[in-house]
């Protein structure tokens, strides 16, 4: 089979030809290896790769599923995970050098949970230092490049995450998400990235940002990779504390392929915000072929959007400082400068502030509970622009210069306050050729509904089999 | 932080002291510059959390989401 094919193969059409033994996970593994090799001078996704240690997994997968000893769909998919993910005898930078050496002694969750699945771990993923910013930019180990324009950003933080997947280099990838680090990749490189509700992937492991905030999840090009990811590293999780005890349904049984009566809410104040007309009409066309497909759309009120800005600033920026407040003493002239100065600013976020913005979240979340209890998900668009150029500090998005900072987790944003489950999905592609996202948001843990409708869009386009130019 | 009333750059000084950040001579005093200029914007940001009608509401402090 040609290299390059594999590589651009689902989880879901790998899996029965790995576990029918027609293919090798030592093909598999060696595909990508090469396929990292290949690209990788462009793109620079990887902190650290692990093909020795790939190829021995990938050995003793094929060993296992030629005795009969299938672990299930994963065994033998490639994944690779965001640097701030914990792995046992694995260095783990969170994007920093100053943490070049540190290797854990102990797996997070979600590693854990994907080595018992049998996926083979590539290795781990660039990002923007310790997950705190929206572009993909790290002195440290190199800026991150867009597989469809290197000239571009890849959006961050999980910004090797978004090129590895969309480029071939991996076919399953992590990120964590605490104003969109999932989904501003996930939409700016053309692939799915699924922010879950807070607390059904655990946090175990992973270098906080905002403890109320993060949410680890997966990154695929295809919808229902990222249903068979969740059903390997969904669940709950002793170890976390925010952790969610609840059942964990098969989330591929969701796939159906039909949104008939899917109550789909679309907020207009997305539209009133700064936003590319491209992006608007291409968001527009993909909710109208979802109601095409029988679902059932509305237009809806959701002023508080506005205030959403304010609410997660105060909020992420004083858990942040609070987490980081001994590193940034000990190694603040380290740090990327304008990580140092977001760490900095947050001291001065004051206790009234923040328990201000807390309050804020209370009435944010009261506001999108009562949408929801409206509709079944909202729509809308995942970035307001594609991605800028890399170390661009302004956008232009419709008539609007925004900073990239502000504009790129304006529609992202909303959902890490009320930790309900949001998805991005590719819906088409700029006049210049970069990818454009729809979002579509649910009730909480109601990821079946999010991942159906998202699914069902999948199947009636082809935006997410086309192949960056490299 | 939030208020109406810009703070000076004593003020902000003495608070980053406070806070534990180097606000020495040289150097330092440039960066203090440039932390100052965005502290400002990044409280001006936050100046709309004083519009919002909180009175009857409490911090949603659990972290946890709505569960139905």
């Amino acid at each position: 089979m040609d290299p390059l094919e594999i590589c651009y193969m689902s989880a879901g059409e790998l899996s029965p030809l790995i576990q029918s033994k027609a293919l090798s996970p030592v093909e598999v593994i060696q595909a990508h290896l090469d396929r990292i090799q290949e690209t990788e001078p462009v793109l620079n996704s990887f902190i650290t790769l692990l093909p020795e240690e790939a190829l021995a997994a990938a050995r003793r997968a094929e060993a296992d599923i030629q005795a009969g000893r299938s672990r299930g769909p994963l065994h033998g998919i490639p994944v690779a995970l965001k640097d701030l993910y914990n792995t046992a005898g694995v260095r783990t930078t969170s994007g920093s050098r100053i943490f070049d050496t540190f290797i854990p002694h102990e797996d997070c969750t979600v590693a854990a949970k994907f080595n018992q699945a049998g996926a083979i771990l590539l290795g781990k993923l660039n990002m923007h230092q310790f997950a705190y910013g929206p572009t993909g930019e790290n002195p440290d180990y190199g800026h991150m490049h867009n597989p469809w324009d290197p000239e571009m950003v890849t959006g961050g933080s999980s910004g090797g995450s978004g090129s590895a997947t969309a480029a071939g280099q991996c076919t399953i990838t992590t990120g964590s998400d605490t104003g969109g680090s999932i989904r501003i990749p996930a939409a700016l490189c053309g692939i799915v990235g699924l922010k879950p509700t807070y607390g059904l992937v655990s946090r175990f492991g992973l270098t906080p940002l905002s403890w109320s905030m993060d949410h680890p999840g997966p990154m695929t090009r295809t919808v229902e990779d990222t249903a068979m990811a969740m059903n390997a590293i969904a669940g709950y999780d002793p170890k976390d504390v925010a952790s969610a005890r609840v059942d964990v349904p098969d989330y591929t049984a969701s796939l159906t392929g039909d949104v008939s009566g899917v109550r789909i809410g679309v907020p207009k104040e997305f539209f009133d915000a700064p936003l590319d007309p491209q992006i608007g009409q291409g968001v527009r066309d993909a909710i109208a072929l979802l109601e095409s497909m029988g679902a059932q759309v509305r237009e809806v009120d959701f002023p508080m959007f506005n205030d959403s800005q304010a609410i997660s600033t105060a909020m992420l920026m004083a858990e942040a400082s609070a987490y980081h407040k001994d590193l940034l003493a000990r190694d603040g002239d380290k740090l990327y400068p304008p990580v140092r100065l977001r760490l900095e600013a947050g001291l001065f976020i004051t206790a009234a502030d923040y328990l201000r913005a807390q309050q804020g979240r209370a009435l944010f979340n009261q506001q999108a509970r009562d949408l929801l209890n409206e509709v079944d998900l909202l729509a809308g668009p995942t970035e307001p622009v594609t991605a800028p150029p890399i170390l661009a500090d302004h956008v232009q998005a419709g008539q609007h210069s925004v900073g990239t900072t502000s504009a790129l987790t304006q529609y992202t944003r909303p959902y890490n306050i009320t930790g309900f489950p949001a998805i991005s999905i590719p819906c088409g592609f700029s006049g210049s050729g970069m990818p454009m996202a729809l979002q579509l948001c649910g009730r909480p843990f109601d990821e079946p509904t999010v991942l159906r409708a998202a699914h069902a869009y999948q199947q009636a386009t082809d935006w997410h089999k086309r192949r960056p130019p490299l | 932080m939030a208020a109406e009333s810009p703070m000076t750059y004593d003020a902000f000084l003495s608070l980053a002291n406070e806070s534990g950040l180097d606000v020495g001579s040289g150097a330092g005093n440039a960066h203090m510059e440039e932390l100052y200029s965005y502290v400002k914007a990044v409280l001006a940001s936050l100046r709309s959390l004083n519009e919002l009608d909180v009175s009857q509401v409490e911090p949603d402090m659990a972290f946890m989401p709505f569960r139905e």
